[in-house]
């Protein structure tokens, strides 16, 4: 059977040695960063990219998806444990999660997160290998055309949960595009934008976009309100669920993980908004749902499965198309380039190591974090409370020698304080920033696919609308603009993150 | 005088006109071409557009309708970062590594209002900045001059 040689081929590429470190220190990074301050998973892949440089592909991938999937086993250990949660996509587990470590079941409900996350990572490992092939084969006749409706579709979904105004995600997008297009035109050979500095005739440096946005800018917003953290020092043990537990867990948790797992494909879907549904979900169908607001365990169960499916099923439309349905995977199409992959319907043929190595680790991954989270709670409980001011002196120093190590340059390190001033300001003004990675990473992309499309068409702009798949996935684009315009649908966005912020 | 009911929305607006406007005055001269035959210019001036008509209604929404007030900036740390950064770049030639390190990680700590510097800041700083040799320079081999022009010469 195919998929079983598949998984075979998986299980060794990422058993070997090498690749079962990279595992590891992906977990341990991830857990380590949901659960510090002022660190995600989005600024830490950036700073390490440079790392990736002498890294095998296949430890790269492996050891930057650990960190994603394991952040938000390490977020859900600060929701319940501080009440504040290490990831967006741990907000829900905080509201029941909290509620259980104040009454002193705080190890129940990390136990229950860890397991939940488990059996859902297992399940979307399992997914990913059954649906990525067939997804690969349609994706094989698609044209320019097509690809290009995909990147329109995946930048307007992106946004669907940005915060603040429709208008100025959109504007975050088109500055993204922007930024982009800086370089050297394949097409033409002409040098754009680049302000008489032959440094930029390659365009910027992903990666020194990536750190400064997200890492400088990051670090400059966090540095002057340090928040006081202080944790719910309950005795932490005794902790594996019981036979009547289980039962309550159960459901929630098969629930969440086939909500996650469907809402991780979409591209803009992703973990946080896998986690609100399955809360959602959970308190209105749930077996304890009167409990919810002082302490359910439903209310755990379901959202960390729903996070943790939703964080490895939108590696789909990455491996399988090459698109990225958020900042993280933006992240990854970078790693890959740099590694000289081009990411693709073409990488599951042409790289099925890389491809099915990355697959199986991801299995893997979550068992090590099982083991790490679990017994080890404690150690990460302490690491919660290492003050923001010893930390963000080391993000500086990575990301100041990592923009340096690119090309040898010291040109990369004022680019990125450029870009890390740009990055503040937006934040400043309220705009989020995601958005401007994804534009910069698809924008060359959207350019020379729209290009070829026009070109292929003779200059007909309704070919996109005549071909059918592309028509479909415009339409879905469209259909989500409306959406966001609704005004039913604004004050659900804004209700959900108000609800956040309780 | 036009009072602005958003400040937010009317800094945002002349963000995106700025970088609008100065897109559209590089891009001004390359070749446009046609739909079908699109060349260098199209996509910025198309984009340059873009932007600068959403700066012009998020510029008006600043008027007319009501907002929120700029976020906090934090002048000070944020002048203190990146000039500690900037100087890093500057003077690694010349001073090396192992030095433009050591000043920037307690520049940059100094940025925080938290900052005391006590034994465990200078003992973290030792931490970090042998860490961070060792990883890029040995581990990963990365050529960068450990000690500068400046320093070799003494």
């Amino acid at each position: 059977m195919d998929f079983l040689s598949n998984l075979l081929l998986g299980l060794q590429t990422s058993a070997t040695f090498g690749n079962l470190g990279a595992c590891l220190l992906g977990a341990i990074l991830g857990t380590a960063i949901g659960v510090l301050p002022g660190l995600g998973p989005t600024a830490t892949i950036s700073i390490l990219l440079p790392v990736t440089f002498g890294m095998s592909p296949e430890a790269a991938l492996i050891m930057l998806a650990g960190i994603y999937y394991g952040a938000q086993y390490g977020g859900s250990t600060t929701a319940i444990l501080v009440n504040l949660p290490g990831e967006p996509s741990s907000v829900v587990t905080a509201l029941e999660g909290y509620r259980l470590a104040q009454k002193g079941e705080a190890s129940r409900a990390l136990a229950v997160a860890a397991i939940g996350s488990f059996i859902a990572g297992t399940v979307a490992t399992v997914i990913l290998g059954l649906f990525s092939p067939p997804l690969v084969e349609v994706a094989i006749d698609f044209g320019p055309t097509e690809y290009f409706s995909l990147m329109v579709l995946g930048l307007i979904a992106s946004i669907v949960l940005a915060e603040g105004p429709l208008l100025h995600a959109l504007a975050m997008i088109a500055l993204g595009i922007t930024l982009g297009l800086v370089g050297i035109d394949a097409n033409s050979g002409d040098v754009r934008l680049a302000l008489g500095m032959p440094e930029l005739y390659d365009g910027i440096d992903f990666v020194v976009v990536a750190m400064g946005v997200f890492g400088i800018s990051e670090v400059l917003a966090n540095v002057a309100n340090e928040e006081r953290r202080s944790i719910i020092t309950s005795s932490l043990r005794g902790f594996w669920p019981d036979k009547a537990e289980w039962k309550r867990i159960a459901g929630p948790i098969m629930r969440g993980t086939g909500m996650g797992a469907l809402l991780g494909i979409l591209p803009g879907g992703g973990a946080m908004l896998a986690s609100f549904a399955s809360y959602s979900v959970e308190k209105k169908f749930s077996q304890g749902r009167d409990k919810f607001g002082q302490g359910a365990i439903e209310g755990v169960a379901g959202p960390e499965a729903a996070n943790n499916a939703a964080s490895q099923t939108s590696f789909i439309p990455l491996l399988t198309l090459g698109i990225p349905s958020n900042a993280v995977m933006a992240l990854m199409v970078g790693a890959l380039t740099i590694q000289g992959i081009q990411p693709g319907p073409m990488m599951m043929i042409e790289q099925p190591s890389l491809f099915w190595g990355v697959i199986v680790s991801m299995w893997i991954g979550n068992l090590f974090l099982l083991a790490l989270n679990l017994p080890l709670v404690g150690m990460w409980a302490k690491m919660i409370t290492i003050p923001y001011h010893y930390l963000y002196p080391a993000i500086i120093v990575f990301c100041t020698i990592g923009a340096f190590s690119l090309s040898n340059s010291v040109f990369d390190i004022y680019a990125m304080c450029v870009l890390g001033l740009l990055g503040y300001w937006l934040r400043v003004l309220g705009c989020e920033v995601a958005p401007l990675l994804l534009g910069f990473i698809l924008g060359p992309m959207i350019e020379e696919n729209f290009r070829r499309s026009m070109l292929l068409s003779s200059g007909d702009p309704t070919v996109f609308v005549t071909k059918p798949i592309s028509a479909g996935i415009l339409a879905l684009t469209v259909l989500l603009l409306c959406l966001m315009i609704l005004p039913a649908v604004r004050r659900r966005r804004s209700e959900a993150f108000h609800d956040s912020e309780a | 005088m036009l009072q602005a009911k958003s400040p937010r929305n009317l800094f945002a607006g002349l963000t995106y006109l700025a970088f609008g406007s100065f897109v559209l005055s590089q891009a001004w001269n390359y070749p446009m071409g046609t739909l079908s035959n699109m060349r260098t210019g199209y996509f910025p001036i198309v984009f340059a557009v873009v932007l600068i008509g959403f700066g012009l209604i998020s510029i008006a929404q600043s008027v007319f309708r009501d907002g929120d007030p700029l976020g906090r900036i934090a002048l000070k740390p944020t002048l203190i970062i990146l000039s500690s950064i900037a100087l890093f770049a500057f003077a690694l030639p010349y001073l090396g590594l192992v030095f433009c390190l050591t000043l920037l990680v307690l520049l940059c700590a100094l940025a925080s209002p938290e900052f005391r510097l006590g034994r465990t800041a200078v003992a973290g700083m030792f931490v970090l900045v042998a860490a961070n040799v060792i990883v890029f320079t040995v581990l990963l081999n990365i050529p960068m001059p450990l000690f500068g022009s400046w320093l070799s010469a003494v």
